[in-house]
């Protein structure tokens, strides 16, 4: 293994990647027990692979209802990627991490 | 063992009796189609219109929303997963509505569902609250009563469809409290009616439209599935979408009980009156005037049109083998100028192969123009020509219907058709035709001394003392005139016979004069 050869510019970029900030907006309806749990799930998947360069913003479609025609928002919970480019969306509880690193393209 | 105790029946009942009551109907306004339904679908409850690509699912429901708007003060919202709201403004500009309009009163809603925009990824569980707030919203912004979902079934393209088969359960349910009266609209499939059987869920009334060719024509067809609690018209019935939008025909026989008159109504020719009773035919009875090709049967609808426009009278002429063009150069050989009946504005023609589209369509466009030009008459010029679309027995019964409806109108109705006492032993439905008329001219050709002679008689005439006598036919530039036979010692003269011989005598009128030589 010792003699791969990794492209020193490539792992650059991938550093570079490391340092990006991430924007997300979750939507959920209501206060409920799926919201909080997705609120949890969210928190513990954000601090563990994203510490310290994320932002989120936690959106009651019920208080801001004019979201969902504006965002084309059909199921919730609903987690949207704002940044970096490009955007990506993730629906459901947040309980499976896997598809989150994949989608969201977390190094 | 658990026992139903008597305050838990009660609440059963008061259940039933709650469903039962509450089955009210929302009219679509969809003409013809309240009265196949009797009144409509079920108000504030789900209905399903299934149907094939192209069969007519959103102008169904685009014009159960605007029809909503228009006729019954209903504002309506139309939630489409499929086009785009700028299409769907072109195809309601189409129709005649001024959509932008009916946007800034707040008469209607259009939203554009995006499905398949975003790839989105599942992670656990899920409901789509979205779609509910959505639409809360949109039934808030304008007071909805009517609700549209325009291929609700595009949503299971990139969601899990046992989950929404669940939420739309829910969805359902929860529409049914908000007081609307919705159509959901579905792709039909194989194994259940839609593909993705939402018919388990929204089961109050299902309609399918379905786009079928047969013999290479393409016809329209709506048949109610389901309708609970209702009884409603069980049969494929053929529609139309034009530009007035969609247009259900009901061939649902009508009762007999048509009031009839006994005024009279000249045929246009003196010498066809004097056989009937001096008077003509009864106003709104049915008329056949029959013969084989070239007796000459166009020359006695445009003689009876002349004279109905003498009189001032509408007369609808439909006309299935022969362009108006045509007709109006062949009549003036025999003195009738139709484009001078058509400038006076009491003629309309209606002219089309008969291939072109099916039966039932082509009368209902005939019905159309009769409710909107009001005619006295109407003439089908001729019917042996729709003889070539659908079996025999399926035309019999749409002209039965046909000719039911134009009569209970008090419409008179002429038919010409080349049906003779040999065509009728050879094709029954020419006998089933006979018998729906009520007056009944046949003309004969008949060879004498090689010379072919037209003999004219009035085969029936219900209701009226008719002549028995046979005429003989003259068409001459002056027009039409039935001669009244003559006899010598030699026989018979008639046709060219009656140039060179004088006759004994000339029968007036009455076939008992002829026993007098």
């Amino acid at each position: 293994m010792s003699n791969t050869y990794i492209n020193p510019k490539l792992t650059e970029i991938i550093e570079e990647y490391k340092k990006e900030i991430y924007s997300f907006r979750l939507f959920i309806s209501g206060d409920t027990v799926v919201s909080r749990r997705t609120i949890i799930n969210l928190n513990l998947f954000l601090n563990k692979h994203l510490e310290n360069r994320y932002s989120i913003d936690i959106i009651d479609v019920l208080l801001y209802p004019e979201y969902t025609a504006s965002e084309d928002i059909i199921t919730l919970p609903l987690l949207i990627k704002d940044k970096p480019f490009p955007e990506a969306r993730v629906t459901g509880d947040m309980s499976n991490t896997d598809v989150m690193i994949k989608e969201f393209l977390i190094v | 063992m658990t026992t139903i105790t008597n305050n838990t029946k009660e609440k059963v009942i008061d259940k039933i009796i709650n469903f039962e009551e509450s089955l009210i109907k929302a009219p679509t306004g969809i003409k013809g189609f309240d009265e196949i339904t009797f009144g409509g679908i079920p108000r504030n409850r789900p209905t399903l219109v299934v149907g094939g690509i192209g069969s007519g699912k959103t102008f169904f429901s685009m014009q159960f929303i605007l029809k909503g708007i228009t006729d019954f003060n209903e504002p309506g919202v139309f939630m489409t997963f499929e086009e785009k709201a700028n299409e769907l403004s072109t195809n309601v500009s189409n129709l005649g509505y001024d959509l932008k309009k009916l946007m800034v009163d707040n008469k209607i809603y259009l939203e554009h569902l995006q499905i398949g925009q975003y790839k989105m990824q599942e992670s656990g569980k899920y409901n789509i609250d979205g779609l509910f707030v959505r639409i809360e919203e949109a039934i808030k912004r304008t007071g909805a009563k009517r609700i549209v979902f325009d291929s609700l079934d595009r949503l299971f393209s990139n969601l899990d469809t046992t989950l929404l088969k669940s939420e739309f359960k829910r969805l359902f349910f929860w529409l049914k409290e908000k007081n609307v009266t919705a159509v959901i609209t579905a792709e039909s499939g194989f194994t259940y009616i839609t593909r993705l059987g939402l018919e388990e869920n929204v089961a109050d009334c299902v309609i399918e439209l379905s786009n079928r060719i047969v013999n290479q024509i393409a016809t329209r067809r709506l048949r109610i599935l389901k309708y609970r609690g209702s009884n409603h018209a069980n049969n494929e019935y053929p529609f139309i979408i034009d530009k007035n939008g969609l247009f259900v025909y009901p061939i649902i026989s009508q009762s007999m009980d048509q009031s009839v008159s006994s005024e009279r109504i000249s045929s246009g020719i003196l010498t066809l009156d004097e056989m009937l009773e001096n008077k003509g035919f009864f106003i709104g009875s049915s008329i056949l005037i029959s013969g084989t090709a070239g007796t000459g049967k166009t020359s006695f609808t445009s003689t009876f049109l002349q004279s109905l426009s003498n009189a001032d009278k509408k007369t609808i002429y439909c006309a299935f083998e022969e362009s108006p063009n045509q007709i109006n150069r062949n009549m003036k050989s025999i003195g009738i100028d139709i484009k001078k009946i058509n400038d006076t504005g009491n003629l309309l023609f209606y002219y089309a192969r008969p291939t072109i589209q099916n039966l039932e369509l082509h009368f209902m466009a005939i019905q159309e123009k009769i409710e909107k030009f009001n005619p006295s008459v109407v003439i089908l010029d001729p019917i042996t020509n729709l003889m070539t679309e659908g079996p025999n027995s399926d035309v019999r019964d749409i002209l039965t219907k046909f000719i039911d409806h134009v009569k209970t109108k008090k419409i008179t109705i002429m038919l010409t058709g080349a049906i003779t006492l040999g065509s009728i032993s050879r094709v029954p439905s020419d006998e089933g035709i006979s018998s729906m008329v009520d007056t009944w001219v046949m003309i004969d050709d008949v060879e004498i001394e090689y010379e072919r002679i037209r003999f004219v008689y009035v085969m029936k005439s219900r209701g009226m003392n008719h002549s028995k006598e046979v005429r003989e036919l003259k068409i001459s530039s002056e027009g039409i005139s039935l001669l009244p036979i003559s006899r010598n010692e030699k026989g018979i003269i008639v046709g060219s016979k009656r140039m060179k011989e004088t006759p004994l005598l000339v029968s007036q009128n009455n076939s008992s004069t002829n026993h007098k030589i």
